[in-house]
């Protein structure tokens, strides 16, 4: 057992044993050596379920909203990415501050359990990182109450920006051609949307009772589909990468969310979204001088 | 918006946007006969489509 699961365990003990939080949040061992599942933990007894190793990457923002109207807290262990999505939540007012109590765990960096899975425990050393890792700028929580251990030092393995421009490269047949592909396999199960901390909208435009795209799975859907869901986040996407992680049929969802960050960047002034609870939204807020262009 | 069509490969033509208040049915229909007419060389789209 390593120092930071100790420490998980004593803290989540000790604020159950206190009553300060009614419950808490962490990631336990699953069925395989890859999986490591989201456990909610109510007894001061049970705290000795919670983990950290290389598998801990669900971000568990999304899970507070449904534990939002509980009269207590509730407590929940954050990397840099799940910081950055409760931030999303509390700024975009669907959590309460004060109801929420925050461990945060500064993160090396997770791997990539769908390759785990393909090479075995025997080969485990050369499981690489997940994806949304290689592009991680703030591994280190932004938000936090308690910290456990040591900021790890920020280190940027991949420009998120740089796959972006050699795509743009491409021609306009190519492109449509990538996309028409990649989507073609999307089995529109919304495992994205339903996975995305910044989706918190109560009702939705993809729902079963709207009507304003068709629920049949084809190509020009699925293709809507993904654009339009990466409109509906524009300017308030985190980055974490939980999307592109979550979907069963590998559809790269983050270039396509990079890409609008880029623009945002380019139009708007550096921005990275969810790193302070208050502040204005590039897109959620008119100035006089915006630029037409972002239309 | 016209960044990201391009980014998934329609043609950039294709999109515009323009400010026209309602009281302003000439500048409307002159808009609508523009982009028509800048549309028509470039064909029907035929991306984002279903297979064919």
């Amino acid at each position: 057992m390593n120092q930071q699961t100790a420490r998980m365990r004593e803290i989540a003990r000790e604020l159950l044993e206190k009553k300060e939080v009614e419950m808490v949040i962490g990631w336990e061992k699953g069925t395989f050596f890859y999986n490591s599942t989201p456990v909610f933990i109510t007894k001061p007894e049970d705290a000795d379920k919670l983990i950290w190793d290389d598998y801990c990457a669900v971000n568990f923002a999304k899970l507070l909203m449904d534990y939002r109207y509980l009269d207590g807290k509730v407590a929940v262990f954050v990397k840099g990415c799940d910081a950055r999505g409760v931030n999303r939540l509390i700024q975009d007012l669907v959590i309460k501050r004060e109801k929420i109590y925050l461990i945060g765990m500064p993160c090396p960096g997770m791997k990539d359990a769908k390759i785990a899975a393909k090479l075995g425990q025997e080969k485990e050393a050369e499981v690489p990182l997940e994806g949304k890792c290689l592009y991680c700028t703030h591994p280190n929580p932004v938000i936090y109450d308690v910290l456990i251990g040591d900021e790890v030092p920020v280190e940027i393995r991949e420009d998120r920006f740089a796959r972006i421009k050699e795509f743009e490269e491409k021609s306009s047949d190519e492109k449509a051609q990538f996309w028409a592909s990649q989507y073609d396999r999307c089995i529109r199960c919304y495992a994205c949307r339903n996975v995305c901390p910044a989706c918190n909208c109560r009702s939705c435009v993809f729902d079963q009772n709207q009507d304003w795209l068709e629920r049949a799975v084809d190509r020009s859907g699925n293709q809507f589909y993904g654009l339009v869901r990466a409109f509906h986040v524009a300017g308030r996407c985190i980055e974490c990468g939980e999307c592109e992680r979550a979907c069963p049929m590998g559809i790269p969802i983050m270039l396509l969310k990079h890409k609008i960050s880029k623009d945002i960047n380019e139009l708007f002034g550096e921005y990275e979204a969810g790193l302070d609870p208050e502040g204005d939204l590039p897109l959620g807020m008119y100035k006089a001088d915006d630029p037409d262009e972002f239309m | 918006m016209q960044r990201m069509l391009e980014f998934v490969g329609i043609d950039p033509e294709r999109f515009q946007a323009r400010w026209v208040s309602g009281s302003e049915s000439v500048k409307f229909a002159t808009v609508i006969e523009e982009l028509t007419e800048q549309i028509r060389p470039l064909g029907p789209n035929r991306k984002l489509r279903d297979g064919e």
